[in-house]
């Protein structure tokens, strides 16, 4: 028997009883209804919760601090970054090379630059999720001497040859203009200078080139607020200088073992074993939002359960309805049955006609049961936005202003679907099975 | 094309043994039609369907198309139904959903036969049983008559070696018993289809070449070996299960 004749006889059977099939279909459509919407909800709240952290700190980026530089603990050198670099789930890391302040500046002419400057690895910036305002990234051969500012950093240009008002801010003006700062990093010409102790400027200058200007980010580690990162390859140079220099009250790179560096990993979810695969390479020292974060994910999978539970109950509702309605099915239609085998219908055929009945009851109610999901979903949101903190905003309450409650995934809408298709198949195995037990001899002698 | 070798079949009721068949055995060629004529419980259609297959026997063997199909399993019975046998009921047993055509196309997508084709065939059919303006009809807007010779056509659609009618004009008036007894025997003959036809009217079992009474069980009168031997009065299986 051909797969389009079973599956045309299937739903003429269907067909056949309109009403007993939408009812039994409806079933589901509210158990997979149910499972979505509530679902949806747990995932909802927490994305919301992610993001909020997320405004906190970047929830994929592990800091590593080395503090302690005592000769029998493990170098934050070139080589412990590699094998960090290795790991699967990592995505980007750099090492971060504090500039000691006061060590050296970036001038424009007149203009001086003395505040944060950060020596990293700028082919990972843009992994790290660094956003330009304008500008771009340098490509390989601008690296060795780019500077990137953040867009508030140039507001701490001075004028050097002035005591006082030397400086723009940037706030608005009484005609709510905000002020252009002195210098414009794409066009000036910049200089990084080195300083001695007495804050004189000593040697030759080196050129810089900005490519471009960082949005103010202060989630991101190094914050792209008041700073002005370098390449790693400068800032090796710059500490070697300073070595030599003796400027820096010996807080500079000695043999390249960094003070710091940041890792970025693929997920939410690698950050856990990527912390602890740092740990074992014998840095302990680590931060993430994931201190944060796991105890709040932790209570939001309590409550995902509950609600899928919930939502769980309502679709084994459903699945007793598809069963009962196979089963009447199968006792109305033994005569059919039986005349169907003396006829030469094979019994696995018999049994696969049934399942299909039963999956497509399960597939129309899960279509349907994802389409009114969604809009209960929309509804949900609506209400949370408008109603501000009404009894879902309370839940909400750490994700703060996070204004969708409800979130349905691709995934979790494909699933309720297939879901919803397995249910009404594993619902009709039993009636397919009793169906195929029917002896075509009584149930041809059986008077209709 | 149909070898039956000491049939018994006997049923359990309530401890009770009710022995249906006490042992039959007999010969059907090809293309012969066969009449299988006894009184109302004499085990006609047990017999029948034993030799479909429908049931097994207590004991014995059975050869259709030179197949040993005693100990076949359900599956292969099935296929082997598809292919060998067409069955014609007593009350028709068409599927009321199904228009008359579809219902006489039904063996043939069991078979998995592509629909174009299967069309085609039960078209040529139900025009050969003269309902060629009826086969959008239901089985419900038909008379009984019409009913029987759909079931007739879905019965040869697949030109099966053999076809099985039990009582197949049992629901009908003389009239209309005569016309579809006419058309099934004119088919068998048309396409040298073996058929074997139960019945309890002895009118109707004059369209056989071969007449075979049932009597509690056994073969009590066989026309081909009457005719051969002008048998005594009672065959050697009857005079062992009387003593
Ligand atoms: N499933 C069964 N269980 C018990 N006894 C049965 C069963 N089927 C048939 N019998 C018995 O077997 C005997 C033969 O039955 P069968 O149906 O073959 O008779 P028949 O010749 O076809 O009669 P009819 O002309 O009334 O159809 C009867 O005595 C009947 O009671
Ligand atoms: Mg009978």
């Amino acid at each position: 028997m051909k797969l389009r004749d079973m599956l045309g006889m299937s739903v003429k059977n269907l067909l056949k009883r309109k009403v007993r099939t939408s009812l039994t279909a409806a079933g589901v459509l509210i158990g997979t209804g149910a499972i979505v919407v509530m679902l949806s909800i747990g995932i909802g709240l927490t994305e919301g919760m992610n993001e909020s952290i997320g405004q906190m700190g970047d929830i994929t980026v592990i800091q590593i601090y080395n503090y302690n530089q005592s000769a029998d603990r493990a170098k934050l050198n070139d080589e412990a970054i590699a094998s960090i670099a290795s790991m699967d789930q990592v995505v980007a890391v750099t090492p971060v090379y504090n500039v000691p302040w006061g060590s050296c500046v970036i001038e424009s002419g007149k203009y001086r630059y003395d505040g944060s400057l950060y020596g990293v690895d700028m082919s990972a910036m843009e992994s790290f999720g660094y956003q330009l305002e304008n500008g771009s990234f340098p490509d390989d051969a601008e690296r060795g001497n780019a500077v990137l500012f953040s867009s508030d950093a140039l507001y701490s240009f001075f004028n050097t040859k002035k005591k006082s008002h030397n400086r723009v801010d940037p706030y608005p003006d009484q005609n709510g203009n905000i002020p252009k700062p002195y210098v414009d990093p794409l066009k000036d010409r910049l200089e990084l200078q080195m300083m001695d102790e007495e804050g004189k400027t000593t040697g030759r200058p080196t050129k810089l080139v900005g490519t471009g200007v960082l949005t103010t980010d202060y989630s991101k580690t190094p914050s792209a607020s008041y700073a002005a990162f370098v390449d790693l390859s400068l800032a090796r140079e710059l500490a070697k200088k300073i070595k030599t220099n003796g400027s820096s009250g010996g807080r500079g790179a000695q043999e390249l073992n960094y003070d710091q560096a940041v890792v970025k990993t693929a997920s939410v979810s690698d950050v856990q074993a990527v912390e602890q695969a740092i740990h074992d390479l014998g840095f302990p020292d680590t931060y993430s939002m994931e201190t944060v974060r796991a105890p709040i994910q932790q209570m939001m999978n309590t409550i995902q359960l509950v609600l899928g539970g919930i939502g769980a109950v309502s679709l084994v509702v459903a699945a007793l309805g598809i069963l009962n309605t196979m089963i009447m099915s199968i006792y109305e239609r033994t005569r059919e049955i039986g005349v169907m085998k003396v006829l030469g219908c094979e019994v696995r055929h018999i049994r696969a006609m049934f399942l299909m009945e039963a999956g497509i009851i399960g597939l129309l109610g899960g279509i349907l049961g994802l389409g009114v999901s969604y809009g209960a979903s929309a509804l949900i949101n609506f209400f949370a936005s408008s109603g501000g903190s009404g009894a879902l905003g309370g839940i909400l309450g750490m994700a703060g202003s996070v204004s969708t409650i409800s979130v349905i995934p691709p995934w979790l809408a494909a699933g309720s679907v297939v879901f919803a298709v397995c249910v009404g198949v594993v619902s009709g195995i039993l009636p397919a099975n009793r169906a195929v037990k029917i002896s075509a001899l009584t149930a041809i002698r059986q008077d209709t | 094309m149909i070898q039956v070798e000491g049939i018994k079949k006997i049923y359990c009721v309530d401890k009770e043994r009710i022995v249906a068949l006490g042992g039959v055995s007999l010969q059907v060629r090809e293309g012969e039609i066969c009449c299988i004529l006894g009184s109302s419980g004499s085990g006609k259609s047990t017999l029948l369907n034993i030799m479909a297959g429908l049931e097994k026997p207590s004991r014995g063997k059975i050869l259709l198309a030179g197949e040993d199909v005693t100990r076949f399993s359900e599956r292969r019975w099935a296929q082997f139904r598809q292919k060998n046998i067409g069955f014609v009921f007593q009350s028709y047993n068409l599927l009321p959903t199904l228009s008359a055509l579809e219902n006489v196309a039904l063996p043939l997508v069991f078979r998995g036969i592509e629909k174009d084709l299967r069309i085609r065939e039960a078209a040529k059919m139900l025009l050969a049983v003269g309902l060629g303006s009826r086969m959008a009809h239901r089985p419900s807007q038909m008379s009984g008559g019409q009913q029987q010779r759909v079931g007739i056509a879905r019965a040869f659609v697949s030109h099966p070696k053999i076809v099985f009618a039990d009582e197949p004009t049992g629901n009908l008036d003389s009239k209309t018993s005569d016309e579809v007894m006419r058309i099934m025997v004119g088919l068998a003959r048309r396409y040298h289809e073996t058929l074997v036809l139960v019945t309890h009217d002895r009118e109707i079992a004059a369209y056989g070449d071969r007449l075979l009474e049932i009597h509690d069980g056994f073969v009590r009168y066989d026309s081909r070996q009457a005719s051969a031997q002008k048998a005594g009065p009672l065959l050697p299986q009857e005079r062992k299960a009387a003593t």
